[in-house]
């Protein structure tokens, strides 16, 4: 009696297991695979698209235009240049000396 | 050891462009990738409305946010050198653009395809050296990042011929911008002697760095004209 009653409270322990696991914070894991690339599906923008989750217009839409800005016309590619420039300012949001989101990934003035 | 630098003086720049033409002969640097640009905008209000002109290049930052991330992604292609010269290089580049994307001063270039300085009039200036005799920061690459040098092959020289002394006076140890700018709105030195002309200057004009909440430490100074931006 003693073994089965032991058996059914693992049984259960076991089959809840997952459901507090989902419940837990879950950390979230760098996507830094592929090769570093500007491109509308590279790395760069899926990371901060995927992981930051951060839409086209967050960087490119609201956007004041920076006249002190030697690449006047962002030109990276056409389809950017299209979008508007974006604006380095909103980018020190998460990376400005000394702040670290989501690991060492604060590069401006480093 | 020198930390050199740069001061432009919008009070005195009258937006002639002798310093991107000269750096564009020296440096071979084509209108898709310019190394250095003029902005020029109007400010003020009716009746007292005035121009400001102000060039913008390569500020070589102390703490370069393009090395920080070309470090940080293991290219490792970008080098700070111990004269505060910021170097692209251009073999080690794998032309990702993410040092384009992290500049707050829009300076790295991307050079898609080399084009001749002057298309149909045959070679001129750095063109006439070939290739593999050129200085390793004029041995260009298409679909790589390329920069303003602080026209580094001129200072290297100065340092090999130990005339350090004249950086920023004599034609072959000067940047090209510097040298030519008719109105001596441009002044090239050492920024860490206090007494140099620079130095003084810079303390004299009340000159600012640009941007500086980005928090890189740019080695260009700016004299501000009235309602000039920084």
């Amino acid at each position: 009696m003693r073994l089965l009653f032991a058996s059914l409270v693992l049984g259960l322990s076991l089959a809840m297991a997952p459901a507090i696991g989902a419940d837990a914070p879950v950390k979230k894991k760098m996507v830094f695979s592929g090769k570093p690339s500007m491109a509308v599906e590279g790395r760069f923008h899926k990371l901060h698209e995927k992981q930051e989750k951060l839409d086209c217009a967050d960087c490119h839409e609201k956007v004041q235009e920076d006249i002190l800005y030697l690449r006047k016309d962002d030109r990276m590619s056409k389809a950017l240049a299209d979008e508007g420039q974006s604006d380095r300012k909103g980018c020190l949001t998460c990376h400005k000396p000394g702040y670290k989101p989501n690991g060492p990934h604060s590069f401006w003035g480093v | 050891m020198a930390k050199f630098g740069r001061l432009i003086d919008t009070k005195r720049c009258m937006g002639c462009r002798s310093c991107l033409s000269a750096c564009a002969v020296e440096n071979h640097f084509t209108p898709d990738a310019q190394w250095n640009a003029m902005i020029e905008y109007e400010v003020g209000t009716y009746p007292e409305v005035h121009k400001i002109y102000q060039t913008m290049n390569c500020m070589h930052c102390e703490k370069p946010s393009c090395k920080a991330i070309c470090d940080k992604i293991g290219v490792k292609a970008i080098t700070k050198n111990e004269y505060g010269v910021v170097l692209f290089d251009y073999k080690k580049c794998i032309g990702c653009g993410y040092c384009a994307s992290v500049c707050p001063y829009g300076v790295p270039q991307m050079n898609t395809e080399l084009k001749p300085l002057n298309p149909g009039k045959g070679a001129q200036g750095m063109e006439t050296i070939a290739f593999a005799d050129r200085h390793p920061t004029h041995q260009k690459r298409a679909k790589a990042a390329e920069k303003c040098t602080f026209c580094w092959h001129k200072i290297e020289k100065a340092i090999k011929d130990g005339k350090q002394d004249r950086i920023g006076k004599d034609q072959d140890y000067t940047p090209a911008c510097d040298l030519v700018c008719p109105t001596q709105a441009r002044w090239f030195g050492d920024l860490d002697d206090p007494k140099s002309e620079i130095s003084m200057r810079i303390k004299a004009t009340n000159a600012v760095q640009l941007k500086t909440h980005f928090g890189n430490k740019p080695q260009v100074y700016y004299t501000l004209d009235k309602g000039a931006k920084s």
